[in-house]
């Protein structure tokens, strides 16, 4: 990416410090907002006062939904009441709303009270819905059209709702009781002859969701489709707002966050890494670290309980790490694969034969490739005897098969008892594949050397 | 939810009864992704009738949205002429994934039956290195001379509004192709009908070069909230456009790749289903392998103080423990930072930054492990000495401050070389942490125990 010349810090100063006005509003129409936000977040927050008072009210409100949660927090603390309410009505509301949950609730309630009657009934209608619902992420700023409208009618209603509609390409027709009952795009109306029928022009096979849907499903179907807008109505199929490809590509960075941080035993976190509290993050880690530090005693009790056969023979004791990291590893691909596959492909159980096979047959190619170079490189590099190296090597083997089947399948069970499978991924697979491996280990270990 | 009005078996029956009027209903009527997966269970005769039957309109659509092997066997089977037909009707961006994917004989039998402008077109598309922007725009697209007045534009956009993936926004450029200025839809609608474009366009563009990661792409438009970003080359001509429902498919794929990597698996493109048992084999034993060699030090330090070991066997109860949590406490710091790499643009930068919050989690979990373990082996395991209970705490909190440092600064200093942050992830942490959590635990034991 290159920009032709970038905005900085010193230039806003300066105009600040020289109160040149005219040309700061010059700059909010050169720029982009984005990267004035950016470089406005360092400011003072005395400047970002003057600013939003000279600025256009569009860019004000601009401005103010790309700025950082802390500086919109310090920004509503000091302007006055009128302002913030200026403010809001110049603000999308789905981005309102974004910017009033992040907000701890006094800031919340001193938004809430210097809001217009009609703007406080708009939030408190969006705030209703449950978090990670298409509900929770519609913006009622979309293009509404009537069965009846002409052509023209059409056109001048796009133009008067076009100014602050999210999108206008695509306009939602409804009947005379607001039922959803098709949509045009904006390229078929254009050109159209200004006296004929919406309702002869619309695509009645309109693809929709409902507001209790859940967000993850609302991307699907977005990606399903190739659609970049899609509608959401109620239980009466009365349409409410829209969902857009934009606020779509947030919910799905957020659920692949969710979901890394699960498979490697963080419990979900809101906020990134950096703006997170250092007690925020422990409080997210460890829970999972207690459990699998207890659990993983279990395995030290079995290694315990074979303290005779490690006297015996204590070279058994070094193959441990070895035995228990590789049973780890091939456990967590295994449920890796089959994680992401449950939800970008719709893995289920209907796929729990396919997915065993599948793991058994990579498993035996995995175990058998691991157990010839194990067995070779402890008879080249180690004194270990060929009956050790064969103890430890058919040991592998079965780690691995064991490991994978135990990887692939517990995801899948998981979903049968309605739990999220990346929660119980890697860390509880290991857990269990170590338990396996060591009494596979020591059986065989006895009955072959004793 | 879509609705589900219309089912297999009924477009079995319209097939069977070969009713060609009541079947190019069905495509006007229904959606095409549902019609195109219900296509797909049809026979190969059943399907070929449909495309030789339908309007090119759709024939082109429904194509796209076949899988590859229902592609490959339909263009097997279809004529010259009647391949024209369909593939007229694709965008370029699709029809050169498309052909990307194909077997030789079947690429040439595409090439000669498209338009010589198309061939050149996928040529171009097909000659971008993968991965890069130039890979995955698209050719179709609005583009308007600057000179031109609104009114001019308006009949310039009802030409191209029939090959334009869309029309949201239009891209101005001078007689050379360089591109000059966007404007959105709107911006136009609105626009003083006699104004020039490039007295109304938006100049401070942004964009980015064909050459460039498409990572580059899905993050300029995640950043600018932008459903459509222009691609350039080098000499600043205008050459496509990325929309965002090529980014929604790529921002899965690229999701899916870090989390294959993190758990030590080589990327794979199909999906899990879909892929055989030996390709996915191969995809997991090198880190399989490496790991189990890897490992083998910490089998060398078991064996190189097997002493120690067979003067007190109890210390051998906790190895697993220690080895597992350092394990899980270096990955859940890796998961996160490597999430931020990806999401918030951590980098070297913030090294320091990163070294303190990790520090200080470290602490915190360690502190807490630490008390733990304390308690729970005084109150439940009566024949471990107080002593033994100290060290193995001990060792605790120290392994866990090195594996959330050797965790969440590794990840950086890989993005510092230029690797890749998460094939370096867990599996390989995993081994560092291993070998200082047993090499910390025996010095713990010869300074307190001996």
């Amino acid at each position: 990416m290159i920009k032709i010349d970038e905005i900085t810090y010193e230039m806003i100063a300066d105009v600040l410090n020289k109160k040149d006005y005219k040309m700061l509003r010059e700059y909010f129409e050169e720029y982009n907002i984005v990267d004035l936000a950016e470089v406005i977040n360092e400011a003072p927050i005395d400047w970002i006062v003057v600013m939003m008072k000279v600025l256009k009210k569009k860019s004000s409100a601009d401005l103010f939904t790309y700025l950082d949660a802390d500086v919109q927090e310090k920004l509503i603390q000091t302007l006055t009441s009128p302002q913030i309410r200026e403010l809001l009505d110049n603000l999308m509301d789905d981005d309102m709303v974004d910017f009033i949950e992040e907000m701890p609730s006094n800031v919340a309630k001193i938004v809430l009270s210097a809001a217009s009657a009609q703007t406080r009934q708009d939030i408190n209608f969006l705030l209703s819905f449950k978090e990670n619902t298409a509900g929770s992420i519609l913006t009622t700023e979309y293009v509404e059209l009537n069965e009846t409208d002409t052509v023209m009618d059409a056109i001048d209603k796009i133009k008067a709702q076009g100014k602050v509609a999210e999108t206008i390409n695509h306009c939602y027709v409804v009947s005379s009781k607001r039922r959803l009952i098709g949509e045009i795009a904006l390229k078929e109306i254009l050109f159209e002859d200004s006296d004929a029928k919406i309702a002869d022009l619309i695509d009645e096979d309109v693809v929709y969701v409902k507001t209790d849907d859940d967000q993850e499903e609302v991307a699907r179907i977005i990606q399903k489709y190739d659609i970049t807008v899609v509608p959401v109505v109620n239980d009466d199929h009365c349409l409410v707002g829209i969902i857009t490809v934009d606020d779509i590509l947030d919910v799905m960075e957020e659920e692949v966050t969710e979901d890394i941080h699960k498979m490697n035993a963080v419990a979900p976190i809101e906020g990134s890494y950096m703006e997170s509290s250092v007690l925020e993050i422990v409080k997210s880690r460890l829970p999972w670290l207690l459990i699998l530090m207890i659990s993983a005693t279990f395995t030290g009790g079995i290694i315990a309980g074979f303290e005779d056969a490690l006297a015996v023979s204590p070279i058994l004791t070094s193959f441990i790490p070895m035995l228990m990291g590789s049973g780890g590893n091939a456990g967590s691909q295994a449920s890796t694969m089959v994680i992401r596959g449950i939800s970008v492909d719709g893995l289920g159980m209907k796929d729990f034969f396919k997915v065993f096979f599948k793991e058994l047959q990579v498993a035996c190619f995995c175990g058998a490739v691991l157990l010839i170079v194990n067995t070779l490189r402890i008879l080249i590099f180690t004194q270990a005897r060929l009956q050790v190296a064969l103890i430890v090597s058919i040991t592998l083997f079965f780690t691995i098969i064991v490991s994978k089947i135990v990887g692939g399948l517990l995801p899948l069970l998981t979903l049968l008892i309605k739990q999220d499978p990346a929660a119980v991924a890697s860390p509880v697979i290991t857990t269990i594949s170590d338990a396996l491996t060591l009494v596979i280990y020591f059986n065989l270990a006895i009955t072959l050397l004793h | 939810m879509e609705q589900k009005d219309f089912n297999f078996e009924e477009l079995a029956r319209i097939i069977e009864g070969k009713n060609i009027q009541h079947l190019r209903e069905v495509f006007e009527e229904h959606n095409i992704v549902d019609l195109a997966l219900m296509v797909e269970e049809l026979s190969i005769e059943e399907a070929v009738y449909v495309f030789r039957v339908l309007t090119k309109e759709y024939s082109g659509e429904l194509f796209s949205y076949l899988s590859l092997e229902h592609q490959e066997r339909l263009i097997e089977i279809l004529t010259g002429s009647e391949i024209k037909g369909i593939l007229d009707n694709l965008y370029t961006d699709d029809l050169a994934d498309f052909v990307e994917e194909m077997p030789e004989e079947i690429v040439t039998k595409i090439l000669k039956s498209v338009s010589a402008q198309q061939r050149k077109e996928i040529n171009m598309l097909l000659s971008y290195k993968e991965n890069s922007c130039g890979s995955i725009m698209t050719t179709n697209y609005v583009k308007l001379d600057e000179n031109l007045t609104v009114t001019q534009a308006m009949e310039a956009i009802k030409k191209q509004r029939e090959i334009a993936e869309s029309i949201s926004y239009c891209y101005m450029i001078d007689q050379k192709n360089k591109l000059h200025g966007a404007m959105s839809m709107r911006d136009i609608l609105f626009a003083p009908k006699n104004s020039l474009l490039k007295d109304v366009m938006e100049e401070d563009i942004i964009y980015v070069k064909t050459t460039d990661d498409q990572e580059e792409a899905i993050h300029e438009m995640q950043k600018y909230d932008f459903s459509m970003i222009p691609v350039v080359d080098e000499s600043q001509k205008l050459v496509g456009v990325i929309t965002s429902d090529d980014v929604l498919d790529v921002l899965e794929d690229e999701a899916t790749e870090d989390i294959h990597k993190m758990a030590g698996i080589n990327p794979i493109e199909e999906p899990y289903l879909k892929t055989n048992s030996f390709k996915i084999a191969m995809s997991r034993l090198p880190w399989l392998l490496i790991l189990m060699l890897s490992a083998t030090i910490s089998g060398a330090i078991l064996t190189a103080n097997e002493d120690i070991l067979m003067m007190l066997p109890a210390l051998s109860i906790f190895v697993p423990m220690l080895m597992d949590t350092a394990g899980n406490a270096g990955s859940q710091a890796s998961a996160m930072v490597i999430r931020g790499i990806v999401v918030d643009n951590l980098g070297m930068k913030d090294f320091f930054k990163i070294l303190y919050k990790e520090f200080r989690i470290a602490l915190l979990c360690g502190v807490v492990l630490f008390l733990v373990n304390m308690i729970r082996i005084i109150l439940f395991m009566s024949d471990i000495s107080f002593m033994m209970a100290f060290v193995s705490s001990l060792t605790i909190l120290i392994v866990l401050v090195c594996a959330k440092l050797v965790g969440g600064l590794l990840p950086i200093l890989a993005t510092y070389l230029k690797l890749d942050p998460a094939v370096l992830a867990s599996p390989l942490i995993n081994t560092i942490v291993d070998g200082v959590s047993l090499t910390v635990y025996f010095a713990l034991v010869k300074l307190l125990l001996l």
